[in-house]
C-alpha cells in the first residue's frame, strides 16, 4: 500500500509553514506583536476591573446624597440633579471604540438634556495626546504592519524571484505558488487571532455568556477578514515587484494610507459633509425652539397663556388659585414634556447627522478595510455612537419619570396657602429604578451586514489582484 | 612597500592567517594564488587595516596599519572583486568623488578625463551615469582612481572575475603599466595562466599559510599548474587522513 | 574639510538625482498644506463658537438695559430683578485661541473654553456648561489632522524614508570596503553623508511647515522661528538615528525594518508606557467622586443656613434679603468646596507634574508639549484660564456684596458703562520660552545619545567589512 502523493498545493503549504516557523525575525516578530497585544488587554482588564469599581461607589455615594436632602422642594431637587454612571462594555477590553472620549457620567436635571460628561481624555498635558495604544490598535494596525514585513519578501528580491522559478519549473503553477503561501501565512495569523481571542475571553470571564462569545467571535472573524485581505494585497505586492525595495515601499505605502492615512481622514471628511453643531450651537437651537415654538411663530408666554385658559376651562375655574391642584407644578409637568420633546427631537437629529457621517466613512471603506471594520468592531464590542445612545435613551427615560415624579408631587400636594414647600425627595423616587441594559446582539447585527460585506469584498479583491499577480510571474518566468 | 611581518589573525578559534611573512616592493606584482578560505582576502584586509592582526604587523611604506590606517590608505589603492559605483553618477562625477575623498588637488574637468582616458574608459562612456556601466567600464574607473591618486600600492581582490577575455587583456595591461610606474602590487587571483604572465613573484596558499613562493619567469604554465594542483590535493589528502 | 565638502556635494547630487526628493517634498507640502486648512477651519468653529458665547452675553445685557430703561417702573421691580439686581448679573469668561492655534488643537478640546459667570452660582459650576462637547467622539478618536500629527507623526516617516539607507545602501551593495579604503575616516564620510540629508531633507521640510504657518495664520516672526527650530531639531534627531540604524543594519531592508522599529518604539509605545507610568504613579482625578463630594458640600451649607432664617425688613429694602441670605450661603458654599477641592486639586497638579515630566521619555512628546505651547492649546494655559476665570468670579461677586451693602441697584448708566468684562492675561514670554527651551533640550539630549551610542558603535565596527 503505498503513500498518497500529496498535491504540489499542499507541499507548498507545508514548506511554506516550515519555512515561516522556523525563521527567527517572523517567530520574534510574532512573539512581539501577542506580547504586546497581551500587555494592553491585561491592562485594559485591570483598568475596566477599576472603573467598575468606581461605579458601583459612585453610584453609592450619588444615592445617598440624594437621600441626605431630606426635605426639599421638588423642582429645586429637579435642578440639582441625579448623576448616572455608564457600565462599562465587556469587550472595550479588546476594542474600547470611542468611550474615551465619551464621558461616562450623565447628570440628569430639569429641562435640560445633558451630553455626557467626564471624559477619559480631558484635563491631559501633551503625553495624553500620543496615547492609543489598545489591543484594537495592536490588531488593527500592527498587525498588518507586521504582515507587510514578513510577507513582503516573499516573491520579490533576487533569491525568493529564483526560488520561485524553480518551483515553477519543477511544476507548480504560479497560481498554485501564490495561494499556497497565501493559506500557509493566512493560517499563521489565525494561530495568532485564535491566542489573542483566548486571551480575550480569559480577560473578560464575569461577561461570560452565549451572546458574548458570539460577539466576540464575530469581532475574531472580522479581524481575521481584515487580515487576510492585507496579506493577500501584500503578497500581490510582493509578486509584482522586481526589487524588494520596491515591494517593501510599496506594502508599506498601503499600510500607510489604509492603516494611518484613511481612518483619520475619513471621519474628518465626513464630518466636513455633515457638520456637527457646536453644544452652544445646539443649546441656542434648543432654547429658540422653546421660546418660540417649532415653527418659531408660537412664542412660550403666548402658549403658557393658553394652557393657562384650557386648564381653567378644564376645572370650571376663575383663576388658578381655585384650581385643585397646584398650577405651578402642573405647568412644570407640562413644561417638562414639551422640553423633552424639543431636546428628544434635537438629539435625534445630532445622531442622525453623527449617523450619516458613520455611513459616509463606512463607503470609505472602498478605499481601506479598516473604514469597515474599526465600525464593525466597535459596533459588536459596544462602545460606538449607536451603543452610547441606546444608553442615552434608557437614562432620558428614567430622567423624564424622576423629574415628571417630582412635578407630580408639586401639583398634588402642595397647596396655595404653603409659602414654601418641601417634600421628601427621596421618597417620592424610590419606586423609579435606573438599570440600563446593554444593547442586544440581535439588535445590532443587521448593521453588520455591509461592513462585513465590505471585508469579504476586499478578501476577494485581495485574491483577485494575487491571481494578476501570478500570471505576472509566470511572465516574468 | 607592501610588508607582512609575521602576521597572523584567527576567528574564534579558527586561524585565517598563519605567520605570514611577504615583502613586495616598488614595481613588483605578488600574485596570490590559493581556493577560497586559503587566507587571500585576509592577507588584503588586514593591510587595509579592516581587521586587525592577531600577532604580528602589517606595513604599508614604513606605517603601522593598525596604528595609523588613514595614512596607509593614502598610500593604497583596493580594487574589489565588485567594484561598485554610484549608479545616480557618471563616471566623470564616480571619480571626481573617489578621488576627492583621497584628497587628489585640481580635479578639474579635464585631468578628469585624461585620467579616464588613460585607464582606457571610451570618451562616449565618461558622461554617461554609471547605472549602465559593463563590470570591465567600472574597474577601469577605479584604475582612473589609481592613476589620479598616483597609489603607491594596490591590492587588486580577483580583478579578472566575470570579465571576457578581451576586457581581462585590457586589465592585465593597465596593471603592467602601474608596476612599470612603480606601483607595489598584491594581486589574489584563481586565473592562474594570467598570474604567471603578470605577475614578478607568485605565491601558493593554502589554509591561512604561504606554503612557498616563485618567481614567474622561473616556471611554465604548465608546470605553475601542476605545482598548483599537488599543493591543493596534499591538502586533501591530508585532511582525508585526520 | 575638502573631502567633507566633496561627500556633501556628490550626496547631495545623489539624492537630487533619486527623483524621490522632490516628490517628498511635494508630499510634505500638501500634508502641511491640509492640515493648516484643517487647523484653520477648526479655529474657525472655535471662533465662531466663543463669539456665539459673547454674543449670548451681550444679548442679554442688551434685553435687560432695554427692560430698565423702558419697561421697569417702581411697581413691577420686583418681576425685573435680573436686570436690576447685580446679584444676577450674567457674564461671560472666554479662553480665545492663540496666535498659532491652528498649530495644533492640543488639549484645548480637553479643557473647558469658556466660563458663566453669576455671581451666586457655585465655583465649581461656572465651567459645566462649556465641558462636554458635541464633537463626534469618532472624529476626537480618529485624532486631529492638525500640523502638530503631520509633524510628531508623519515627519520622523518622512526623514526615514529619505534617509534610511543612508549607508546600507552601500553596505547591501558590497561598496563598503571599497569605499572605506579611501582615505577618509568613516566617522567623517558618515557625517557628511548625514550632513547633506540635514540640508536637502530635514531643512527644507522645516522650511515648509514655516512656510504652511506664515501663510496660514497671522503669527510674529518670534513664534514662526521658535516653530521652525524645533521642528528642524525634531527632523534632525531622526536623521540621527537613521544614522544610528545604519551602523547596526547589514541591508536597505534591515535598516528599513529598524527605523520603523524606532519610530514604533519612540512615537507610539514608549508614549503609551509612560502615560501607563503616569496612570500608576499620579492616577486622574475621579470626576465623578469629585462631583459627589461637592454636591455632597453644597447640601451641606444648604443646610446650615436654613436654620438661619431673619424676618422681613420692613419697609423692605431695594434688594430683597432673601438674596443677602444666599450671599452668605455661597460664600459659606465657597468655603467648603475650597476644602472639599483641595486634595483634588493636588491630586490633579501631581498628575500634570508628572505628565509634564515624562515628556524626557520621547522627543516626540517633547515636541508635542513644545508645539501646544506655541500654539496655545496647552494645558497650562487653560489652567490659566481656570484660575482666572475663577478670579474673575470673585471679583463679580465682590462688586455684588458691595451693591448688596449698599442696596444699590444697577441703571441703564451701567450697561451703558459696560458690566466687567473679562480679559485673559498671558503667562509672561519668559515663561513659554523656558518650557519650549526644556522641550527642545530633551530633543538635542536625545540626539546626543543617539550620537554617542554611534560613536562607540563606529569606534568597536570601524570599518562594516562584515
Amino acid at each position: 500500500m503505498t503513500a498518497a502523493v500529496p498535491t504540489p498545493l499542499r507541499l507548498i503549504v507545508r514548506q511554506q509553514w516550515m519555512s515561516l516557523a522556523r525563521e527567527r525575525r517572523l517567530r520574534l516578530l510574532g512573539l512581539v506583536v501577542l506580547a504586546l497585544s497581551a500587555l494592553a488587554l491585561f491592562d485594559a482588564a485591570l483598568d475596566t476591573r477599576r472603573l467598575e469599581t468606581a461605579r458601583i461607589h459612585d453610584t453609592v455615594a450619588e444615592e445617598a446624597v440624594w437621600e441626605a436632602q431630606g426635605a426639599a422642594n421638588p423642582h429645586g431637587a429637579a435642578h440639582f440633579g441625579r448623576y448616572v454612571y455608564k457600565p462599562a462594555a465587556p469587550l472595550a477590553v479588546l476594542d474600547p471604540g470611542v468611550t474615551a472620549h465619551l464621558g461616562s457620567t450623565l447628570k440628569l436635571e430639569g429641562h435640560v438634556q445633558n451630553a455626557s460628561r467626564f471624559r477619559a481624555t480631558d484635563g491631559g498635558a501633551a503625553l495624553s495626546r500620543l496615547k492609543g495604544f489598545s489591543p484594537a490598535f495592536a490588531l488593527q494596525v500592527l498587525v498588518p504592519l507586521t504582515i507587510v514585513f514578513a510577507a513582503f519578501g516573499v516573491f520579490s528580491g533576487e533569491r525568493a524571484r529564483q526560488l520561485a522559478w524553480q518551483e515553477i519549473g519543477a511544476g507548480a503553477t504560479p497560481w498554485q505558488l501564490m495561494l499556497g503561501r497565501f493559506a500557509a501565512c493566512a493560517a499563521a495569523l489565525l494561530l495568532l487571532l485564535a491566542l489573542v481571542g483566548m486571551l480575550a475571553a480569559l480577560a473578560t470571564i464575569p461577561a461570560w455568556s452565549a451572546a458574548h462569545f458570539a460577539a466576540l467571535g464575530l469581532m475574531l472573524a472580522a479581524h481575521g477578514l481584515y487580515w487576510t485581505a492585507f496579506l493577500g494585497v501584500t503578497l500581490a505586492i510582493s509578486a509584482w515587484s522586481a526589487s524588494s525595495r520596491a515591494a517593501l515601499f510599496g506594502a508599506l505605502a498601503f499600510w500607510i494610507v489604509t492603516a494611518v492615512l484613511a481612518p483619520m481622514l475619513a471621519p474628518m471628511l465626513a464630518e466636513a459633509r455633515h457638520p456637527t453643531p457646536s453644544a452652544e450651537a445646539f443649546e441656542a437651537a434648543v432654547t429658540d425652539e422653546v421660546m418660540k415654538g417649532p415653527d418659531g411663530h408660537s412664542p412660550r408666554d403666548v402658549r403658557f397663556a393658553e394652557f393657562e385658559k384650557a386648564t381653567l376651562a378644564h376645572y370650571s375655574a376663575r383663576h388658578i388659585d381655585e384650581l385643585p391642584i397646584n398650577y405651578a407644578g402642573l405647568l412644570f409637568e407640562h413644561g417638562e414634556k414639551a422640553t423633552a420633546d424639543i431636546y428628544n427631537r434635537h438629539v435625534e437629529r445630532l445622531y442622525d447627522g453623527y449617523a450619516a457621517q458613520a455611513r459616509l466613512a463606512l463607503a470609505g471603506s472602498a478605499l481601506s478595510p479598516l473604514l469597515a471594520l474599526r465600525p464593525l468592531s466597535s459596533s459588536l464590542a459596544r462602545t460606538d455612537m449607536e451603543a452610547h445612545r441606546h444608553f442615552l435613551a434608557q437614562a432620558e427615560r428614567y430622567r423624564y419619570e424622576t423629574v415628571q415624579a417630582l412635578n407630580r408631587d408639586i401639583k398634588l400636594n402642595r397647596k396655595p396657602q404653603m409659602r414654601e414647600y418641601a417634600s421628601d425627595v427621596a421618597a417620592i423616587t424610590r419606586g423609579i429604578a435606573f438599570a440600563p441594559q446593554p444593547l442586544a446582539l440581535g439588535e445590532l447585527l443587521p448593521r453588520t451586514i455591509v461592513p462585513f460585506a465590505a471585508l469579504a469584498a476586499w478578501v476577494g479583491g485581495a485574491l483577485l489582484l494575487m491571481r494578476l499577480a501570478a500570471r505576472r510571474l509566470e511572465g516574468a518566468a | 612597500m607592501l610588508h607582512a611581518q609575521a602576521l597572523s589573525k584567527s576567528f574564534g578559534g579558527q586561524r585565517a592567517l598563519d605567520n605570514l611573512e611577504l615583502r613586495i616592493a616598488p614595481g613588483e606584482i605578488f600574485c596570490m594564488l590559493g581556493a577560497n578560505g586559503a587566507g587571500k582576502t585576509t592577507t588584503i584586509k588586514l593591510l587595509l587595516g579592516f581587521l586587525a592582526p592577531t600577532s604580528g604587523l602589517a606595513l604599508v611604506d614604513g606605517i603601522d596599519v593598525q596604528k595609523d590606517p588613514l595614512a596607509a590608505r593614502r598610500r593604497l589603492l583596493y580594487l574589489p572583486e565588485q567594484v561598485a559605483l554610484y549608479g545616480e553618477l557618471t563616471g566623470l562625477e564616480n571619480l571626481d568623488y573617489f578621488a576627492g575623498l583621497a584628497g587628489v588637488p585640481d580635479r578639474t574637468p579635464a585631468r578628469l578625463r585624461g585620467w579616464l582616458e588613460q585607464a582606457g574608459v571610451p570618451a562616449a562612456a565618461v558622461l554617461r551615469r554609471a547605472a549602465g556601466y559593463s563590470k570591465g567600464m567600472r574597474q577601469k574607473v577605479a584604475i582612473a582612481l589609481a592613476i589620479a591618486r598616483q597609489a603607491r600600492g594596490l591590492l587588486l581582490d580577483e580583478p579578472t572575475s566575470g570579465l571576457d577575455p578581451q576586457a581581462s587583456a585590457e586589465f592585465h595591461r593597465l596593471l603592467l603599466r602601474q608596476r612599470d610606474a612603480g606601483a607595489a602590487v598584491l594581486m589574489a587571483t584563481h586565473d592562474l595562466f594570467r598570474a604567471r604572465e603578470v605577475a614578478t613573484t607568485i605565491g601558493l596558499m593554502r589554509d591561512g599559510r604561504l606554503l612557498r613562493t616563485l618567481r614567474a619567469n622561473e616556471v611554465s604554465a604548465l608546470e605553475l599548474e601542476q605545482l598548483y594542483l599537488d599543493e591543493m590535493a596534499h591538502a586533501a589528502s591530508a585532511t582525508a587522513t585526520v | 574639510m575638502n573631502a567633507t565638502l566633496t561627500i556633501i556635494r556628490m550626496e547631495g547630487r545623489r539624492l537630487l538625482r533619486g527623483r524621490w526628493l522632490l516628490p517628498l517634498w511635494l508630499l510634505f507640502g500638501v500634508l502641511c498644506a491640509c492640515a493648516a486648512w484643517n487647523g484653520a477651519a477648526w479655529v474657525e468653529g472655535r471662533q465662531a463658537t466663543l463669539a456665539l458665547i459673547l454674543e449670548d452675553e451681550r444679548a442679554t445685557h442688551a434685553m435687560r438695559r432695554t427692560q430698565l430703561a423702558e419697561q421697569v417702573t417702581p411697581d413691577n421691580r420686583s418681576r425685573y430683578g435680573g436686570a436690576l439686581y447685580a446679584t444676577a448679573m450674567s457674564l461671560r469668561a472666554t479662553l480665545p485661541p492663540g496666535a498659532l492655534a491652528l498649530l495644533t488643537v492640543g488639549q484645548a478640546e480637553g479643557y473647558p473654553m469658556a466660563a458663566t459667570i453669576f455671581p451666586f452660582v457655585a465655583s465649581n459650576t461656572i465651567f459645566d456648561r462649556h465641558t462636554a462637547g458635541m464633537e463626534n467622539p469618532a472624529v476626537l478618536a480618529a485624532g486631529r489632522f492638525d500640523l502638530a500629527f503631520v509633524v510628531v507623526w508623519l515627519l520622523p516617516l518622512l526623514v526615514l524614508a529619505g534617509s534610511f539607507d543612508l549607508f546600507a545602501f552601500e553596505r547591501e551593495r558590497g561598496m563598503a570596503p571599497w569605499l572605506l579604503s579611501q582615505p577618509v575616516a568613516p566617522g567623517r564620510l558618515l557625517a557628511a553623508k548625514t550632513a547633506a540629508r540635514a540640508l536637502l531633507l530635514a531643512l527644507p521640510l522645516a522650511t515648509i511647515l514655516v512656510a504652511s504657518l506664515a501663510f496660514a495664520s497671522e503669527a510674529g516672526p518670534a513664534a514662526l522661528l521658535q516653530a521652525g527650530g524645533l521642528v528642524l531639531l525634531y527632523a534632525l534627531f531622526w536623521l540621527v538615528l537613521a544614522l544610528l540604524v545604519n551602523l547596526v543594519a547589514r541591508n536597505a531592508a534591515q535598516a528599513a525594518l529598524g527605523c520603523l522599529a524606532a519610530w514604533l518604539a519612540l512615537v507610539v509605545l514608549l508614549p503609551a508606557l509612560a502615560l501607563g507610568v503616569a496612570d500608576l504613579a499620579a492616577p486622574p482625578v475621579s470626576q465623578a467622586e469629585r462631583a459627589n463630594a461637592l454636591r455632597a458640600m453644597a447640601m451641606q451649607a444648604r443646610a446650615e443656613l436654613r436654620t438661619a432664617v431673619a424676618p422681613d425688613r420692613v419697609p423692605a429694602p431695594n434688594i430683597p434679603d432673601s438674596l443677602r441670605r444666599r450671599a452668605l450661603e455661597v460664600e459659606r458654599g465657597e468655603r467648603l468646596i475650597g476644602e472639599a477641592l483641595q486634595p483634588y486639586r493636588a491630586q490633579q497638579a501631581q498628575r500634570l507634574a508628572w505628565l509634564d515630566g515624562l515628556r524626557v521619555v520621547s522627543p516626540a512628546i517633547a515636541l508635542q508639549d513644545a508645539l501646544e505651547r506655541l500654539a496655545g492649546s496647552d494645558a497650562g494655559r487653560a489652567l490659566r484660564f481656570q484660575h482666572q476665570a475663577h478670579g474673575f468670579l470673585l471679583e463679580v461677586r465682590q462688586l455684588a456684596r458691595r451693591h448688596l451693602d449698599q442696596d444699590r441697584l444697577l441703571t441703564v448708566a451701567d450697561y451703558d458703562r459696560g458690566l466687567p468684562r473679562f480679559v485673559l492675561s498671558e503667562a509672561p514670554p519668559v515663561l513659554r520660552l523656558g518650557a519650549l527651551l526644556f522641550d527642545a533640550a530633551v530633543i538635542v539630549l536625545g540626539m546626543a545619545v543617539l550620537l554617542l551610542a554611534a560613536g562607540r558603535r563606529l569606534r568597536r565596527h570601524a570599518t562594516f567589512t562584515e
